[in-house]
């Protein structure tokens, strides 16, 4: 007895000790690459040169940064403004179906010597850091780092790093200031040429600005769409990978789930609601589809719109209901079969199509039957 | 005199008419700008940039598509976001969105960081009307819910808010929301806030609570005599990063 007690407690410790050693620290700040595994600096720079390649391509590659607060959440700036989530929605699955890639996690250096980093010291980057939950996002990146209130995602890690301890405190991640690109190297100009991507040091190799925040961009369409903060008469902006590349920060395991979440960032938790009740996930394929209906054909009419906002309004308590019972779910997933071969066509083939589609299936009982009477008064 | 009344009301006539396609074109703009943010088919960001637009235009009009915006459960948790933000800058009618902004929080239906930015907006706007939404978040079961709360109430500088943080400091078991209730209270400083600081700094059994009682204390112009007093006894604080922040203070 008092033997497998002690190995009892030897494993709890061990497991105790293996725990607490692996776990991601609160603080940690997090990386991924947008679509495809671009990320502005890690790899070329793909820009869209023409005001309509801007209109229909908006994404630059920037990639993204979050900060890790502990416990599975994190806080990061995303359009609509700074949010608290799961960190499994830092690359919801829908972005990683679309090559969005980890790249790692960062920790200041020395941050587990707790001389320099006290456990109230990351404590107080924590609580400053919450505090940023509800703040605008800074959607043309003219200021980034919360100056007028907003932020960019690697605008508001830098910002909580610099300013949770106050004036005079704080960690400076990445030297504040402009790089104008004076060719000195690795931090030469970093300018963005339309017919070869630019961002070219000394050595002709594809590299990034790894020692200030904000280096010079130039773009044909940089004024006209006000693009990146201004300063000087140019344009400048700061991205992730900049701040990727400091050595005020060390790379770190990254041992808690990153990927794979809802991406619903907690708002749209009740969307397509009856049938996540009765599909038991919202990334189910046939809920795919019903969205895809609802994005591009109900949200874009007025009628549409007219029914959605009666659907959220009503189909709540529905839904709840649907989901506490098992039987019920498998019924409404029976009687959606019907719903969802219709919302297939209609995204296959498009409404026009689908409805004349229907139209025919529908008349075409009432063709037989007459076919079969006129038969029937003729002998 | 009468040459120059007529004068005058010659360049009155003619500023004016100067002037109508001037209001005419703003209405227009204003018109253009309401679409956008309305229209569901246009980009996130594109309506966005839209309804930040009719926020700061500062026309009182303009409550009515934006408070649609926002109660329409259709629309993505960022638009919404956005629409709690230009209501909070348009400011008026402040009773017409104070009430929005207090159902929207009170639906169900409304996700967490929703609710995170209406409550974080309704301190920004010292929105005092809403002390008792306001009150009752800080004994919401979701602890960012009572955080942003006390976030809230700390903006207001408010007795009814500092009474509201202080009675709920004691039954509070996150530290984190005690410390930023702590942060929140130091907001306004008077003989009340003074006393919970002091309390709080003397007593709490969490080092991160103590930590920010004494940087809101040492925000004080002067120190009483128990302020002083509770300062002194915290050099000798179990954290030495409390000890070492009081120092600093006491300096």
């Amino acid at each position: 007895m008092k033997r497998s007690t002690c190995l009892f407690s030897v494993i709890i410790i061990v497991l105790v000790i293996a725990g607490s050693g692996l776990a991601l620290d609160r603080g940690a700040i997090l990386y991924h690459t947008s679509e495809e595994g671009k990320m502005y600096g890690l790899t070329a720079l793909e820009l869209p040169c023409s005001l309509i390649e801007v209109l229909v391509l908006r994404e630059v590659g920037s990639g993204h940064v979050a900060l890790y607060i502990g416990n599975e959440r994190i806080i990061h700036a995303v359009s609509g403004g700074v949010k608290e989530t799961n960190s499994r929605n830092f690359i919801p699955q829908s972005d990683l179906n679309s090559g969005f890639q980890y790249v790692g996690a960062k920790v200041p250096l020395n941050y587990d010597n707790p001389a320099v980093w006290s456990d109230i010291r990351k404590s107080q980057l924590i609580l400053f850091a919450r505090q940023q939950i509800g703040k605008p996002y800074d959607i043309d990146f003219s200021h980034q780092k919360g100056e007028d209130g907003d932020f960019t995602c690697v605008g508001l890690v830098e910002y909580v790093y610099e300013n949770f301890e106050g004036g005079g405190g704080g960690y400076n991640i990445t030297p504040s200031g402009y790089y104008p690109g004076d060719g000195t190297g690795r931090s030469e100009n970093q300018t963005y040429n339309c017919l070869e991507t630019g961002f070219m040091d000394d050595t002709r190799q594809n590299s990034f600005a790894n020692d200030v925040e904000f280096s010079q961009f130039e773009h044909p369409l940089a004024n006209t769409l006000d693009m990146g903060r201004e300063y000087n008469g140019e344009r400048y902006i700061f991205f992730p990978y900049t701040q990727y590349l400091q050595t005020t920060t060390e790379a770190t395991v990254t041992d808690v789930p990153v990927s794979g979440g809802e991406g619903s960032d907690d708002d749209n938790w009740w969307e397509c609601f009856v049938a996540t009740a009765a599909y038991g996930s919202s990334l189910h394929p046939h809920i795919t589809v019903f969205r895809e209906v609802r994005d591009r054909y109900l949200r874009k009419s007025s009628v549409g719109r007219m029914f959605l906002t009666a659907y959220y309004r009503y189909s709540p308590p529905l839904a709840r209901f649907i989901a506490d019972h098992v039987a019920l779910r498998i019924a409404v997933r029976i009687g959606l079969v019907p719903l969802l071969g219709i919302s297939y066509m209609t995204v296959t083939f498009g409404p026009g199509m689908t409805a004349a589609m229907l139209t025919l299936l529908a008349i075409f009982p009432f063709l037989l039957f007459y076919r079969n009477r006129k038969r029937r008064m003729l002998h | 005199m009468k040459t120059f009344s007529v004068r005058f009301l010659t360049i009155v006539v003619c500023a004016s008419l100067l002037c109508i396609p001037h209001y005419a074109s703003a209405e227009s703009d204003l018109s253009n700008t309401i679409s956008i943010a309305q229209d569901m088919s246009m980009s996130d960001k594109d309506r966005i940039v839209a309804i930040r637009a009719l926020g700061a235009s500062g026309d009182a009009h303009v409550s009515g598509p934006l408070i649609d915006i926002l109660g329409n459960l259709s629309e993505t948790g960022a638009i919404r976001s956005s629409a709690v933000r230009a209501l909070s800058k348009l400011g008026t009618p402040r009773g017409e969105i104070l009430q929005v902004l207090e159902k929207v929080y009170r639906d169900p239906l409304t996700g967490n960081n929703l609710s995170y930015t209406v409550l974080l907006y309704l301190g920004y706007m010292q929105a005092t009307e809403s002390l008792p939404l306001l009150s009752e978040a800080l004994s919401h079961s979701n602890s960012m819910i009572r955080f942003k709360a006390a976030q809230a109430l700390g903006m207001l500088q408010h007795d009814g808010a500092v009474d509201a943080l202080v009675s709920h400091m004691e039954n509070e078991g996150d530290p984190m929301v005690r410390a930023e209730m702590v942060q929140a209270i130091g907001q306004t400083q008077n003989p009340v806030t003074e006393a919970a600081l002091i309390q709080a700094l003397r007593s709490d059994q969490e080092p991160l609570v103590r930590y920010n009682a004494a940087i809101m204390l040492g925000k004080f112009k002067t120190f009483s005599p128990e302020a002083r007093s509770a300062l002194e006894a915290a050099r000798d604080d179990a954290s030495p990063s409390v000890r070492a922040k009081v120092k600093g203070i006491m300096q």
